[in-house]
């Protein structure tokens, strides 16, 4: 019993390590920790996550059918509704899976090395990372389909998917601070992700409102960047009057500038318990 | 050598804000084993806590060059949906452990908790003395200076517990431990110097006795 009872020694005496390779480290940790939590749980989740957009397409082109046979839903429909729903599923899942990333994880922040922003991050990466899976899955189930989904400006769709992931993250670490000690704001911000699913254009083409709702509307940026990766997949699609990259890449810094700002401003607050 | 620099820690409360320490210059007996007493709500959780990096003082700092472990045992940060063995894996890599000593952590650890094949099943399933095997197995497997004890675990049937003590015994031998107990005999075996925390004060005694003494004068006056 005793010799296997001496903790084992470590064969060289620990060096000091530097806080890039601390920092590195927990974030390695974390992501295979998050994949693994977030993968080997249950399969059906596993199965969801990866045939959502698909459902979604389904169902709706079979609604809108049904509804009525207009000439823009023409038989690209479920091209333009797969190039709106997929940057806008990555925001939406990046925003809401962070919000409760700190609370998720509360129990690691006994370990000296992990903080709450940790947790965020590396969950942001498994989450983008998932995204762009369901996004090829999705599109390469449509090109199977015999839909064209190869993107005519493979750049503009990386750059819109970036800054989407980024204004995602922005904005999930921002809800995530803002509704620590206010849990119920998070079934809020929950409900309001519906009506901006419709505000973004994802499932109708904006350009056939009014001018004056328009320019409202315009006030969100993943209305610009939805519009922009169509545009991006399908050159014939003239984005909506007034689209443009800036205003949703400024919105993205302002978001990230915030949330920065007021995780320092509360990162003591964050590791305890409200 | 741990030393407290004009540490002040205070808490929101409902009632305003509530002062552990206030401006507490303190530096801890180098190489002693220490026992923190005192009553309860007096900062002894609180200056674990600080000690152990999980909780930041307001103002002030917890200085240091030693490498001060998570409190020994805790089972908090284990996700349930993983299995044992990659909840051993995670932490070790956090604390820098890869390759060969990853390999050799995880093998301790499994050695230690003898709880068979549940080692490689998801954690929801352990009854809470696995769960604790599996903790107190984990802290043993590092090399650190101090060891911080919240509470002393008496967890697990006689063998176990016999193992644990006789695990923490030969890593005393090259290190020192930080302890909160509200249980004398622990405090006498383990400690060789008290610190009676009271009223935001932190009193040494190098002799236990006196400082248990102390601790149940204030605790029968209370």
């Amino acid at each position: 019993m005793n010799a296997n009872i001496l903790p084992p020694r470590t064969p060289e005496p620990m060096r000091r390590r530097s806080a890039w390779e601390v920092q590195r480290a927990v974030l390695f940790a974390l992501v295979l920790r998050e994949m693994k939590a977030r993968v080997g749980g249950q399969w059906i989740g596993a199965v969801w996550t990866l045939v959502e957009p698909l459902a979604h397409v389904m169902m709706l082109v079979t609604i809108l059918g049904f509804v009525r046979n207009s000439a823009h839903r023409g038989p690209d429909y479920p091209v333009f509704l797969v190039t709106g729903l997929l940057p806008f599923f990555l925001f939406r899942h990046l925003a809401t899976r962070l919000m409760d990333g700190i609370d998720a994880n509360r129990g690691l922040f006994a370990y000296r090395q992990v903080k709450p922003l940790d947790t965020l991050l590396s969950r942001a990466c498994v989450e983008a990372l998932m995204n762009l899976l369901v996004y090829a899955f999705t599109l390469a189930i449509l090109a199977w389909l015999g839909y064209s989904v190869l993107p005519a400006g493979p750049l503009e769709m990386l750059g819109v998917n970036l800054v989407m992931i980024l204004l995602g993250t922005g904005f999930g670490v921002l809800s995530a601070v803002v509704s620590h000690e206010r849990p119920r704001l998070r079934s809020f911000i929950r409900m309001t992700t519906m009506p901006l699913y419709l505000a973004s254009g994802v499932i109708f083409q904006v350009d056939l409102l009014p001018r004056e709702y328009l320019d409202w509307l315009l006030l969100n940026p993943l209305l610009h960047l939805v519009e922009l990766s169509r545009h991006a997949f399908i050159p014939a699609y003239v984005p909506a009057e007034g689209v443009n990259a800036i205003y949703p890449v400024l919105v993205t810094l302002a978001v990230g500038a915030l949330a920065m700002l007021l995780y320092r401003a509360n990162r003591l607050r964050l590791v305890t318990t409200s | 050598m741990i030393e407290l620099r004009a540490l002040t820690k205070s808490y929101r409360t409902r009632q305003g804000r509530r002062y552990v320490f206030r401006n507490l210059n303190f530096t801890f007996p180098p190489g002693s084993n220490i026992g923190l007493i005192g009553r309860n709500g007096a900062g002894k959780s609180t200056l674990l806590r600080l000690l152990g990096g999980i909780d930041q003082p307001d103002h002030g700092a917890v200085v240091t060059d030693c490498r001060i472990s998570w409190p020994v045992g805790l089972s908090g940060g284990f996700q349930t949906s993983l299995t044992a063995r990659e909840n051993v894996q995670f932490v070790c890599r956090i604390h820098g452990a890869h390759g060969e000593a990853l390999r050799s952590k995880v093998r301790f650890v499994q050695d230690f908790a003898e709880i068979g094949d549940y080692f490689d099943l998801p954690m929801r399933s352990f009854s809470s003395g696995m769960r604790s095997r599996v903790a107190f197995g984990l802290s043993m497997a590092f090399d650190f200076d101090y060891y911080l004890i919240d509470e002393v675990m008496a967890v697990g049937d006689a063998q176990f517990r016999a193992k644990s003590k006789e695990v923490m015994m030969a890593r005393l031998k090259q290190a020192n431990v930080i302890l909160t107990s509200h249980n004398m005999p622990d405090i006498r075996l383990y400690c060789n110097v008290v610190l009676h925390v009271d009223q935001g004060r932190v009193a040494v005694h190098e002799d236990i006795e006196a400082g248990i003494r102390a601790y149940q004068g204030t605790a029968s006056a209370a």
